[in-house]
């Protein structure tokens, strides 16, 4: 009788803790990665969009085609359908992409940069015109209203275009910046270290030695740096000085993945 | 010698025999008793039990909350891919280990983030009517 009660009461007690403690996991689980999984389902959606917009697209392509050739108001109708429907899919596409960005960007370690904090505000502004236009294309009845919205959709991408290169520049320098400046905690780690336990004569050189060369690579760096937070007028950001952006982060990152290579071989000694 | 031989039988005599079918009846009444004794009184109200129980669960409740804590502390399973760059070093315990780790973050830093890749889209659909 005893046996069977103690039986039946831990069984009870395993069960509610075990289901207890799922709970909890699953909560603290998604409080973890909350923001990644918002990312992973943004960029889904990015990329059934897309899909959606290029099956559209293709329709409406053909649809071009059958105006031109049969030049009938029943062709000119589907076509003003069909670009309707193209258009309305593009701009979807472009509010989940500024939906990315903006994600990025807030995913960025420093909260306070006004860099950030004017980009921020950019893409919301971005974000809030282009639905505007969402909603214009949508009532469009006509090709003359579609042609009007055809119009302001061309200066929005340019400004698009801005904040996209310039959104992506940041995103990929912030990250670079944080792995710098862990780099930099390494080295004082490493020189504390270094002082506090002071060795033997040849060990001692090689110690300097090292330090030596991670301090020449730390000035290598600070001058890739520097060139890399050269400040742009605003007509110069396209598509050219964002490949050469990259390409001045890429060398950085290569600097990086030197010196942090000099200071592992440095804490071992 | 007669007198003590009568005292001894006079005492021999005073005890009551049990007859060989008698001690099985009286063993079997008694435990009967005991068990039906055992019957009316709770479980919870005999100390000894009650003791058990409680040790048992206390056991049972630490075995079980140090199994869930060592669980939750493996890594969530995540899905890699959505996962461009951890941002702490998870299991580094020393400093090489942790430079190194920082060092293999860094090697996966890709400036070519797919989702950031401005939309393959056509710029100006736009309506030329045929004259």
């Amino acid at each position: 009788m005893l046996k069977r009660t103690v039986f039946f009461i831990g069984l009870f007690m395993s069960l509610l803790l075990v289901l207890g403690a799922q709970v909890i996991r699953a909560q603290s689980d998604t409080y973890v990665s909350a923001d990644q999984n918002k990312r992973g389902e943004l960029v889904k959606t990015y990329g059934a969009q897309i899909q959606a917009y290029q099956d559209t697209y293709r329709r409406y392509s053909l649809a071009y085609t059958q105006y031109r050739q049969l030049q009938t108001i029943a062709s000119l109708g589907e076509l003003v359908d069909l670009s309707r429907e193209t258009m309305r899919r593009r701009g979807e596409v472009i509010l989940t992409y500024l939906d990315i960005l903006y994600l990025e960007l807030q995913l960025v370690s420093d909260e306070q940069s006004a860099s950030k904090q004017t980009l921020l505000k950019g893409l919301e502004q971005l974000h809030y015109d282009f639905l505007l236009q969402q909603n214009l294309i949508a009532n469009s009845q006509d090709y003359k209203a579609l042609n009007t919205r055809a119009e302001a959709f061309v200066d929005l991408i340019w400004t698009l275009d801005y904040y996209s290169l310039k959104t992506k520049a940041y995103v990929y320098s912030s990250k670079v910046q944080d792995f710098y400046l862990e780099t930099q905690s390494y080295a004082k780690q490493i020189e504390e270290e270094y002082q506090q336990n002071p060795k033997s004569n040849s060990k001692a050189v090689e110690r300097q030695r090292a330090m030596d060369q991670i301090a020449d690579s730390f000035a290598k760096l600070e001058s890739l740096r520097q060139a890399v937070d050269k400040e742009e007028a605003e007509d110069e950001i396209d598509q050219g000085w964002y490949t050469q952006y990259l390409s001045k982060l890429q060398a950085v990152q290569n600097q990086l993945l030197l010196v942090l290579a000099y200071l592992k071989e440095a804490s071992r000694l | 010698m007669l007198k003590e031989a009568e005292h001894n039988q006079t005492i021999f005599s005073q005890v009551e025999p049990i007859l060989d079918d008698q001690l099985p009846k009286k063993s079997l009444l008694k435990s009967k008793e005991v068990v039906t004794q055992e019957h009316k009184t709770p479980w919870f109200k005999q100390p000894r039990k009650v003791i058990i129980a409680v040790v048992l669960s206390l056991t049972f409740l630490m075995v079980t909350m140090w199994l869930l804590l060592a669980q939750n502390k493996t890594e969530p399973s995540v899905v890699l891919d959505q996962l461009p760059i951890p941002t702490k070093s998870p299991v580094a315990t020393d400093l090489p280990a942790q430079i190194e780790n920082t060092r293999q973050r860094l090697k996966r830093l890709d400036f070519q983030d797919s989702a950031l890749v401005f939309p393959q889209i056509d710029r100006k659909i736009y309506i030329n009517l045929v004259d």
